[in-house]
């Protein structure tokens, strides 16, 4: 009786928050997707940056216009694009990487597994954002293209540790000896038998990826060290504003939701989706 | 009758004690032999080091010539070919045994295919082979995922995995133990049905002396790390020569006095 009625009120607090999370996400991704056609202005297009510069919010500017004049809703509809195309690369190529390396050391074992998981924890060690300050002082005429490889090859350390745990704990299976013992060769097992019982943890390791990635590109940008003007990215334009403050909250305030909403709802769905995968916490319920 | 196997010498050891101490024996073409002992007399750990399956930390000495070839010699990749193929096992528990996200047809389908079946092939060999172990419905059967099976049913995968390929040895470890004792009878009576059909020896790995006199010609009676006794199933029953294999006999639980 007390079990089910916990059951029930923790599906109710879980339900609606997730769905409202997938929602968010859902119509950030078909706002991306269609920006030439939502966007009421050209996002790169300055009127005039003698009188339409730092207009407030009206009719004629929906969220107001920046230092050159241009459209806000424009650039941060233009911005999610960036953004979350940003994102969704650079977690693409960390979840490749992470996957491949973590499944050769968790497989492997022995002493590949040993280089391959103090490796990682060195690289761990070091704090992200300061690397990649490092690769862009480097590299000062990064694209956006490779601000997201620069991203995604920061990345993947994260998904090999979570990728090797679950071959390791998936590897000692009777299921795994019993392929060997069929002579399934060790690739085969590996595709078929080790690594789709880790999925689940590859999708929310990715889905959190991408919570940490998108303030990751937008703290580079409003630092002026990742995208570059003129392309909007909500990290940049929230650089453009930050001169004037509360004067011109808009620049702030939009581009700085947009990037809380977006992380609040992967996160959601990320914290959602672990709670479906991990048994510890299922058994708990 | 032709020796298929002939371990001499057998020792394995995972650290200073040997698991396996000095074990011989040989088994001849389609024979049934038991390896008889209690849990932790190495008669798994013997199995598991004729099919090569134990990690690097295991110490296997000796040799075990099967089909003219020293399993513990060959590379690998001949190993591979051999593991399926010519010698295969049946493991005691189908419920960990079998891959739960995997349609059962389609892991027996996978023994073929590893070992050069075309994709059609080995799904045609595998339903083929699900219904010749008596499952009713197999096209279906081949379908579901090993939760929608019984333990019996999920046995019965196993052995049809195991056999598929007519291999010349099965080491059936313990394939009874986990299940009811009318499915074990059946489970029992498909393994000897199989094996006669594809004239396959079973090195048959149990506690259950039951089991031994059911199926086996001869048994091997192992007692930490070593074979104590070694006789055909009659005589080993009526005149145990061991002190050991006396006590096993008299542990058997009887219902009349």
């Amino acid at each position: 009786m007390i079990a089910g009625q916990a059951e029930r009120a923790r599906r109710t607090l879980g339900g609606p928050a997730v769905y409202a999370a997938l929602a968010v996400i859902a119509l950030f991704v078909l706002v991306a997707l269609l920006a030439p056609v939502i966007a009421p202005h050209d996002p790169f297009a300055q009127p005039d940056a003698a009188t339409q510069a730092n207009l407030a919010p009206s009719g004629a500017h929906l969220l107001g216009t920046d230092r050159y004049s241009r459209d806000v809703l424009s650039r941060l509809v233009f911005g999610a694009r960036v953004s979350l195309g940003i994102a969704a690369l650079a977690v693409g190529i960390a979840m490749t990487l992470g996957t491949a390396v973590g499944a050769l050391a968790g497989y492997a074992g022995g002493w590949t597994d040993r280089l391959v998981t103090r490796t990682v924890d060195a690289i761990l060690s070091v704090p992200r954002v300061l690397v990649l300050i490092f690769i862009v002082a480097a590299f000062p005429h990064l694209s956006v293209f490779g601000l997201a490889i620069m991203l995604g090859l920061t990345g993947w350390p994260a998904m090999a540790k979570v990728v090797r745990a679950q071959v390791r704990e998936t590897a000692a299976m009777d299921y795994v000896l019993a392929a060997r013992a069929l002579g399934v060769r060790p690739l085969g097992i590996l595709t078929r038998h080790v690594l789709p019982a880790a999925v689940p943890q590859i999708l929310v390791a990715a889905t959190l990826a991408v919570a940490t990635v998108i303030p990751l590109e937008a703290g580079l940008s409003f630092l002026g060290l990742g995208v570059r003007q003129p392309t909007p990215s909500w990290g940049n334009m929230m650089l453009d504003g930050a001169d004037f403050g509360a004067h011109t909250w808009w620049l702030l305030v939009f581009p700085g939701m947009a990037i809380v909403i977006t992380v609040l709802s992967i996160n959601v769905i990320g914290e959602r989706l672990r709670e479906m995968v991990d048994p510890r916490v299922r058994a708990s319920r | 009758m032709t020796t298929l196997l002939d371990v001499q010498g057998l020792r394995v050891s995972f650290g200073p004690r040997p698991a396996v101490n000095g074990v011989s024996f040989a088994i001849a073409s389609g024979e049934t032999v038991a390896l008889v002992g209690e849990s932790g007399s190495g008669k798994t750990t013997t199995g598991y080091a004729l099919m090569r399956l134990l990690g690097d930390n295991a110490l296997v000495q000796g040799t075990a010539v099967f089909e003219g070839r020293d399993l513990f010699t060959l590379p690998e990749a001949e190993m591979r070919s051999l593991r399926g193929r010519r010698m295969s096992i049946v493991f005691q528990e189908p419920a960990t045994a079998l891959n739960p996200v995997m349609r059962v047809g389609d892991q027996i389908a996978e023994v073929a295919r590893v070992h050069g079946e075309s994709v059609k092939a080995a799904r045609e060999m595998a339903v083929a082979m699900l219904e010749r172990t008596g499952i009713a419905d197999p096209a279906r059967r081949a379908r579901a995922y090993p939760h929608e099976l019984s333990g019996g049913m999920r046995q019965r995968v196993m052995i049809a995995m195991a056999l598929l390929l007519k291999p010349a040895l099965v080491i059936a470890d313990e394939p009874t133990s986990a299940l009811d004792v009318t499915v074990q009878a059946q489970i029992l009576a498909l393994l000897g049905e199989l094996k006669r059909e594809s004239n396959t020896a079973i090195l048959f790995i149990t506690h259950d002396l039951g089991v031994v006199a059911q199926t086996c010609s001869r048994a091997m009676v192992m007692r930490a790390g070593e074979i104590v006794e070694s006789a055909d199933v009659e005589t080993l029953f009526s005149a145990p020569s061991h002190e050991y294999t006396r006590e096993l006999l008299a542990a058997v639980p009887r219902l009349s006095p």
